[in-house]
């Protein structure tokens, strides 16, 4: 699949948010490469710029405070950072879709649902009345919405949080998009409709050879579903490699914290759970160097001094540390 | 919806009725017999059966509860009583002065309206720009300007310097259509000032917060431009709040439009009320404390609706 057409590619993306007590880096020098009918996940602690990340790429950071301060996304060789208005307003919703990370605020509470649902067809592909309907009604069938067209005169309090998620599923994959980004669209639901949205997705992807960043904090739902993984801490990637690859030889010392700090299927049930110890970095003051050393079992004195950069050290499998902890 | 438009109804009769009997006590309980009062000047208070005929004509020597019960029957049936100033019917003095009135809070309120809303708008999209601190600067007058200062300035500038329009005075609508305007334009705007300041501060900070939700975000993700983003998206719900802010507005306009119809020459309803208070013209007083009670319901009920309306989520509460 590594050699499946790029799609869109990222290029030292750097996010800034102006708060009141002073700038934060949200993103941080980022660069990835999305390809055809790829599965990225994109994981990290809570607040270590994944959705700032997502939000830049189809320019929807809110400005202000934020601000994409450098960087380049080409998609299919076009610089979405430098694009018009019009230009980029004609790849939202209809070849890149985003599903937000907040079914209960996503959608807006005095539309119907199946306005909502039929907007981006109406807006990028001129459908109309009776076709639009049709049409709706056949996308709330694939997110298995119940009596659909019933559904669709519904407002959003009269769904659950599950059903709104699909909504938001069904909304995204309206235009056939050639990427999806989701962020986060199962945290809060039960594992059951987790692993059926997940399905339908990769549905998506495999009919439709549909590239999907799945924006996530649940290592068993990249382990699933992923063919690549890019570990984000503090803003910046600081391991990218193949699904696979990370679970065998995590070589970052983060990622060998996080995959030892959750349950794994694929070990003894004996093995001990470890927590990593510290907390992130508090955004407002960065710690000299790199931004995981002070929580780092194997930090040297380089790793105060100096933030390295994303180096690769096998196939496909590039980390940002001076020490390589593998081996 | 409709049973949510039912239960409203009902609230608002149960109000109704409690007004009512309020206001019938209220005048039981007034210091002094408020008829004999008013009869100091014309009869003789030490003739005793004089004073009894005219209580007998009042009915005020029946029991409270049957003064009550005749008071409403008459009342429903349109039989409002006397004003004891001037011997006219109430009713028709009432029916008589409650068109300019009307105009006025109508007028009024298209002023503010038309002013508040889009100041309001304008404001929130163009946030902290020179215009936006114009408008602010604008809406903080408007709110805090005394209604009589600014409508003697108008005066003076529109009628006075520059004699565009009448400084005062009212020509019904039927009788002379453009005159009628021209007359009630200054009237109009002077009590429509304040809440179309109050209007455009509210306008604005709805539509900002409207424009901070997530859902917006989702407009924006599906291509929306702005401007779609804004009509399509954020001005339904960013009117919600201020639905209320125009019935609280509308609610209110009768202690402004006292000022105004005095200051104008406008025989409304303001001016009668106030008089009746001065006069202790109880019969009047009553009608008036009732018609401001039913135009304050109803303008509840007709929020309530609009309310129903935008926003969906209230349909099934309750
Ligand atoms: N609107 C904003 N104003 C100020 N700071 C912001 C804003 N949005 C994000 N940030 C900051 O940017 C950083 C990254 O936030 P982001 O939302 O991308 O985190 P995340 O990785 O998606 O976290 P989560 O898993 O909780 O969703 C955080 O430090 C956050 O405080
Ligand atoms: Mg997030």
């Amino acid at each position: 699949m590594n050699d499946a057409p790029e799609l869109l590619s990222v290029r030292n993306l750097t996010v800034d948010f102006a708060t009141a007590e002073g700038l934060i880096t949200a993103v941080d020098n980022v660069s990835f490469d999305l390809r055809e009918g790829e599965i990225l996940a994109l994981v990290g602690e809570s607040g270590c710029g994944k959705s700032a990340t997502a939000l830049a790429l189809l320019r929807l950071i809110a400005n202000p405070p934020g601000r994409i301060a450098s960087g380049s996304v080409a998609f299919r060789g076009q610089d979405l950072l430098r694009a018009s208005e019009d230009e980029i307003r004609d790849i939202r919703g209809n070849r890149i879709a985003m599903i937000f990370q907040e079914p209960m605020t996503s959608l807006n509470p005095v539309l119907t649902v199946g306005r909502q649902i039929g907007e981006p067809l109406m807006l990028h592909e001129g459908l109309r009345e009776e076709a639009l309907l049709e049409k709706c009604v056949k996308l709330l069938e694939s997110v298995s919405i119940p009596e659909p067209r019933r559904r669709m005169g519904g407002y959003p309090h009269q769904f659950s949080g599950g059903m709104r998620q699909r909504v938001m599923i069904a909304m995204g994959m309206g235009c056939a998009p050639d990427i999806i980004i989701a962020d986060e669209p199962t945290t809060a639901l039960d594992v059951t409709i987790q692993a059926q949205l997940l399905e339908l997705l990769r549905q998506q992807v495999e009919t439709h050879r549909t590239a999907l960043m799945l924006i996530t904090h649940n290592l068993g739902i990249v382990a699933r579903y992923a063919d690549r993984v890019n570990v984000m801490y503090a803003g910046r990637i600081v391991e990218s490699a193949g699904a696979d690859d990370l679970y065998e030889r995590p070589r970052h010392p983060y990622t060998i914290g996080l995959l030892r700090s959750v349950p794994r299927l694929d070990q003894p049930t004996a093995a001990k759970l470890v927590p990593i110890p510290g907390q992130p970095p508090d955004a407002l003051r960065m710690p000299q160097g790199c931004a995981f050393h002070p929580r780092c079992p194997f930090a040297v004195a380089r790793c105060r001094a100096e933030a390295p950069a994303l180096r690769e050290v096998g196939a496909g499998h590039a980390i940002a540390c001076w020490v390589d902890v593998d081996g | 919806m409709g049973r949510f438009i039912g239960v409203r109804l009902l609230h608002a009769l149960v109000i109704l009725a409690l007004v009512t009997v309020l206001v019938f006590i209220i005048a039981q309980l007034m210091p002094g017999d408020g008829v004999l009062a008013a009869m100091a000047g014309s009869i003789d208070m030490s003739d005793a059966s004089a004073v009894e005929r005219v209580r007998k004509q009042y009915g005020l020597d029946q029991p409270i509860l049957v003064q009550f019960g005749d008071w409403l029957a008459r009342f429903v049936t349109g039989d409002w009583g006397t004003s004891i100033g001037g011997g006219e019917k109430v009713y028709d003095m009432f029916m008589r002065r409650l068109s300019p009135t009307l105009e006025l809070f109508l007028g009024a309120t298209i002023w503010s309206i038309g002013i508040g809303i889009p100041a309001g708008i304008i404001g929130a999209l163009k946030r902290n720009s020179a215009v936006d601190v114009a408008l602010t600067t604008g809406t903080m007058i408007g709110v805090s300007i005394p209604a009589f200062w600014e409508a003697i300035m108008l005066i003076y500038l529109l009628a006075v310097i520059f004699p565009i329009l009448p400084p005062s005075g009212y020509v019904p609508f039927f009788e002379d259509p453009w005159l009628n305007i021209k007359s009630m334009l200054l009237p109009t705007f002077v009590l429509g000032t304040h809440s179309a300041g109050l209007l455009a501060r509210y306008v604005r900070s709805s539509l900002l917060e409207v424009l901070g939700q997530d859902y917006i975000r989702t407009a924006r993700a599906k291509g929306f431009s702005e401007r779609a983003v804004i009509v399509l998206h954020a001005l339904k719900p960013a009117m919600i709040p201020v639905v209320t802010v125009i019935g609280l507005a509308w609610a209110h306009m009768l202690g402004g439009a006292f000022f105004v119809e005095v200051i104008f020459a406008i025989p409304g309803l303001g001016r009668m009320s106030v008089d009746a208070i001065f006069q202790k013209d109880f019969p009047v007083m009553q009608a008036t404390l009732i018609a401001v009670t039913l135009n304050v319901l109803l303008v509840n009920l007709l929020v309530d609706i609009l309310y129903g309306y935008l926003d969906p989520r209230i349909r099934v509460r309750r």
